[in-house]
């Protein structure tokens, strides 16, 4: 824990990607080949694309690390519908980043069975313990944290969701060997990327 | 169909909410539009339906012969205060510094469902106002989340600038990305925005909206002829509004007439007659000194007659004018002057044509009256039209001895005509608004009314006829060209039984332009009518 405790207001976002922006006419954003070929079999299995909407951005957060304004543009030019759509449906999912993650991403479930079974101090402990406030990630590029709506796990409450990794019954006082035993699987910060 | 116990007869794809405003009964609505798509979403518009359990929102129900509906029962009250409560809980008490308030239905459905006071202890959520557009401000905190703003934006000019973004409570109205609603038609949706989340950075804090005088007239800004109100206080106008006219403009309208109105309120209008002292310099401009109307109107028509008489009169009549105006100059023309040397300005193109999604288009004619002018000129005097360059060659020859030049034109430097032409006139009459290149060079300059000025009829590009209203007094001495017309017509010896009125006028002009034939002021109504099919595939309103 020692070795990611930052200042109580934590760091800064580290830039991961390119600013955001609509595309610039120079060095346009673009998905790598194997990107392509996914996108390709997305339109195949999908008819129209209101369909393909979600799979694409799921395609693009992977390839982009989180779903900048640039990333916006390009899906939308891409699946040919107005980048208003877009912005609704990103901003909608907190499954979607619209800013720079860490390598594992905490999400604390916050609806109602996990507000009463302590998802609050839950938060509270996680955010305490790495030194961050939501949005915002450690100094070291691990963790970042968000509060999420339900996660549909309420029988073991409080849920949080690691990347797409569900871990249960997180409960305040479990909250620092939680994150020991995170850093431990990470080790040298392979998994979860 | 039974509602309120009237019957009402049920078509294919009606719904509850048709068959209420078809009878007239009015049911409180955020999110219903009828030019937009269904949302559903507001939930305030149940009606009970007998035979069903809990109230129905009417705007989405298919309607059903078998229905018997009710819009005002204890069922249907008790729905609308639960709703009204949820529409309360995060709405600001801000109605006296909102410019909504007056003709806010929010205001207007708490007044008759509201409790007056608040159950909720917990505080509101602020949201901060955006500025989401040229003339637009979003005061995200009012906002009713009705989304008839992003359904606009998308179905109707399709530009989708703005959206809903997050998730539930969170949900607010922003910008899409790099967007912003500065498309042609973004002004609409402050109209239709049924409280006051989005505001008009031209209205804002003008005016409490019960002071205004509203008078319902048309656009001049473009031959689609939309229908507008213009609201006014005292003297001045503060705002233009659309009106709901379906075989024209449909709910809307576009910013350039909804902005367009504040030349009339310019102080540099002309405010009286003057004419020319001593001779223009080569490229300079003639001194020039104030007259009487009188004084000037006795001049040009003596300058026009004795012209005339030597047979070098002409006349460029300005696509501004109005129907009846236009019908006056052809009769000094043909009955007085025995000339019919009337050519029509050529039109002051914008750009191009501007159709947005639904097919509401914006022309690229800059005047409004362009086919009625023409109809009528053509039916006095015959066609076809000499045009205004036929008109300026004779002038720049020197075989023109005077000219009328009625130019009449909003925009001051708008009219593209050559002025080395005009400067060799020997008399040149000009009427305008403006002290624009024109009536610089003009012997005698008479000081026109703008059409929010003046009674009068103009003619879309569909064929449209429609009446203009008398909303504001002209400034100064500034007369309507009709009344400038009708007193050189007089003194010419004219017909005095077309001179009293525009009305008047017009029903003389019915009988002599066959396809207005049996048409009068009165019969045109608020609302217009059709004098010919359109001559290509209409551009329809939305």
């Amino acid at each position: 824990m020692d070795s990611v405790t930052t200042g109580p207001l934590g760091p800064k976002h580290k830039a991961t990607s390119r600013p955001s922006g609509p595309p610039s006419p120079e060095k346009p954003l673009a998905f790598s080949n194997a990107a392509d070929d996914e996108l390709r079999r997305i339109v195949e299995k999908y008819p129209d694309a209101g369909m393909r909407l979600l799979p694409t951005l799921h395609v693009a957060q992977r390839e982009f690390g989180w779903i900048s304004e640039e990333v916006k543009h390009l899906v939308a030019h891409r699946l040919a519908i107005p980048v208003a759509h877009l912005e609704s449906v990103v901003s909608f999912y907190t499954m979607f980043h619209q800013r720079p993650v860490g390598r594992l991403d905490v999400q604390v479930c916050m609806s109602l069975p996990c507000a009463l079974r302590g998802s609050g101090e839950t938060w509270a402990a996680i955010a305490n313990a790495l030194g961050i406030a939501g949005g915002e990630i450690t100094a070291d590029g691990l963790f970042s944290i968000c509060k999420v709506e339900c996660l549909a796990q309420c029988d073991r409450a409080p849920v949080v969701q690691v990347n797409d990794e569900d871990h249960l019954d997180v409960s305040a006082d479990r909250v620092k060997s939680f994150l020991d035993s995170l850093r431990n699987q990470t080790g040298d910060g392979k998994a979860g990327a | 169909m039974k509602i309120d116990g009237r019957d009402v007869a049920v078509d294919k794809g009606m719904t509850v909410m048709d068959g209420c405003r078809k009878l007239g009964i009015y049911v409180p609505h955020f999110c219903y539009h009828p030019a937009l798509s269904i949302a559903g979403s507001c939930r305030l518009c149940m009606v009970e339906v007998k035979g069903f359990p809990k109230p129905m929102i009417s705007c989405n129900t298919p309607a059903d012969a078998k229905y018997e509906v009710f819009t005002g029962s204890e069922m249907v009250v008790q729905a609308r205060k639960a709703m009204m409560e949820f529409f309360l809980l995060n709405h600001p008490l801000d109605c006296p510094v909102c410019d909504q308030a007056g003709e806010c239905d929010l205001q207007d459905f708490s007044f008759r469902y509201g409790r007056g006071f608040s159950r909720y202890d917990e505080g509101k959520e602020p949201r901060a106002k955006k500025d989401v557009g040229r003339d637009i401000l979003l005061y995200t905190q009012r906002c009713v989340l009705c989304t008839r703003c992003t359904r606009f934006l998308d179905e109707v000019s399709g530009t989708n600038e703005l959206t809903v973004a997050n998730r539930g409570f969170h949900s607010e109205i922003v910008n899409a990305p790099g967007k912003r609603a500065d498309n042609l038609m973004a002004g609409n949706i402050t109209d239709i925005c049924p409280v006051g989340a989005l505001e008009s950075k031209d209205f804002l804090f003008k005016s409490r909206v019960w002071y205004l005088h509203s008078t319902p007239s048309v656009c001049t800004h473009c031959p689609a002829g939309c229908n507008i109100k213009i609201q006014t206080k005292g003297n001045r106008i503060l705002r233009i509004k659309p009106r709901t006219n379906l075989d024209v403009n449909g709910y809307f309208m576009c910013d350039i007439g909804r902005f367009g109105y504040k030349f009339v309120n310019d102080s540099k209008r002309l405010t009286g007659a003057s004419r020319r002292v001593g001779a223009a310099s080569a490229n300079g401009v003639p001194a020039r000194s104030m007259i009487s109307i009188g004084d000037a109107i006795e001049t040009v028509a003596e300058s026009l007659a004795s012209a005339a008489a030597a047979g070098s009169v002409a006349a460029i009549a300005s696509p501004w004018m109005t129907n009846e105006e236009a019908y006056l100059l052809a009769r000094i023309f043909k009955d007085c002057l025995r000339s019919s040397r009337v050519a029509m300005l050529e039109k002051n193109d914008r750009a191009t044509d501007v159709r947005f999604k639904k097919g509401f288009t914006v022309y690229a004619d800059a005047a409004p009256n362009a086919r009625g002018v023409e109809d009528v000129l053509t039916a006095v005097l015959g066609g076809p039209l000499p045009t205004d360059a036929e008109v300026l060659a004779d002038a720049q020859s020197g075989r023109l001895k005077a000219l009328l030049f009625v130019n009449s034109n909003p925009d001051a430097a708008g009219t593209r005509v050559d002025v080395t032409a005009l400067r060799a006139i020997p008399f040149l009459a000009v009427v305008d608004l403006f002290a624009g290149p024109i009536a610089a060079l003009s012997h005698v300059l008479l000081p026109a009314a703008s059409a929010a000025e003046k009674i009068g009829t103009f003619t879309n590009v569909e064929g449209h006829v429609q009446r203009l209203a008398h909303a504001v007094e002209s400034p100064g001495q500034a007369h309507p060209e009709w009344k400038l017309l009708v007193e050189i017509y007089r003194r010419l010896g004219g017909n005095l039984a077309i001179c009293d009125r525009p009305a008047d006028t017009f029903a003389h002009l019915a009988t002599q332009v066959p396809s207005y034939s049996g048409l009068t002021h009165d019969a045109l109504g608020d609302g217009g009518r059709r004098v010919a099919a359109p001559p290509s595939p209409a551009p329809a309103g939305v």
